[in-house]
């Protein structure tokens, strides 16, 4: 599992994740994003375009995070799922309680509603 | 989708799974949900039913027809019954949304069936069956 993070413009940050969040992909990535994203206190966005399949152990993290950075008044946003990860998405109807934006530009917009 | 059947055998977290579906299923969405019921089935039992101190042995069964794709998992551990459980109300804000317990949901979501014994040789036996394509149960 690859990740990479960049700062964008006006306090949001961007994350590229690639490869499969099964449990072994999201052990190995959660404690690294976590303690990347959650005490810089910025929203963040992240780019699921190169994320090929995604479990509940993937959900739970997110979720995770976006309640931390919401106790902080801040925003978790996803974008670019593919379609199976769309679909598993839709199943927990995930986009209620997380945005999940076709875009970065679409999921910018979503963290700063 | 061709008729076929795959065996698995491991031990503790598997590895190796993902060619053994691609050479059975080629329709990579339906691929997915396997491997997606795979997931969450497999990661129930190593959090669940393994043994104190051991992983569980578990060997899975994928057999693939005409009328759909069945899973049959079996393991060593102890009583566990994830049809048992029951299924989370979807959240309808962050506040609220429970954090895990999604798995077994997302599985009984995706299933035409979910059938789970225990064996008289004490290991636990669970049956998923999928149709061919598309998911059992609509998104709610």
């Amino acid at each position: 599992m690859d990740m990479s993070m960049e700062p964008m413009a006006d306090g949001v940050v961007r994350v590229v994740l690639r490869g499969r969040l099964d449990s072994p992909g999201v052990d190995s990535i959660e404690t690294r994003l976590t303690a990347s994203l959650v005490p810089r206190g910025e929203s963040a966005i992240v780019d699921l375009s190169g994320v090929e399949f995604a479990g509940s152990m993937a959900i739970r993290m997110f979720i995770t995070i976006a309640k931390a950075l919401a106790r902080k008044d801040r925003r978790l946003a996803l974008y670019a799922p593919q379609p199976a990860v769309a679909e598993t998405f839709e199943m927990v109807a995930l986009d209620s309680i997380i945005p999940v934006a076709a875009d970065a530009a679409g999921a910018v917009e979503r963290v700063r509603a | 989708m061709v008729a076929g059947s795959i065996r698995l055998e491991f031990s503790g977290t598997p590895d190796g799974f993902r060619s053994a579906f691609e050479a059975l299923i080629a329709e990579t969405r339906v691929r997915r949900r396997v491997e997606l019921v795979f997931e969450e089935i497999v990661a129930n039992i190593v959090r669940h039913a393994a043994p104190a101190g051991a992983p569980a042995q578990v060997a899975v069964a994928v057999d693939v027809d005409d009328g759909g794709i069945t899973l049959t998992f079996d393991d060593d551990g102890v009583p566990f019954d994830p049809t048992a459980l029951a299924e989370p109300v979807p959240a309808k804000t962050l506040d609220g949304a429970p954090i895990g317990g999604l798995g077994v949901g997302m599985v009984r979501r995706l299933a035409r069936q979910v059938e789970y014994r225990r064996t008289g040789e004490s290991r636990n036996r669970l049956v998923v069956t999928l149709p061919p394509s598309g998911i059992a149960s609509p998104v709610r």
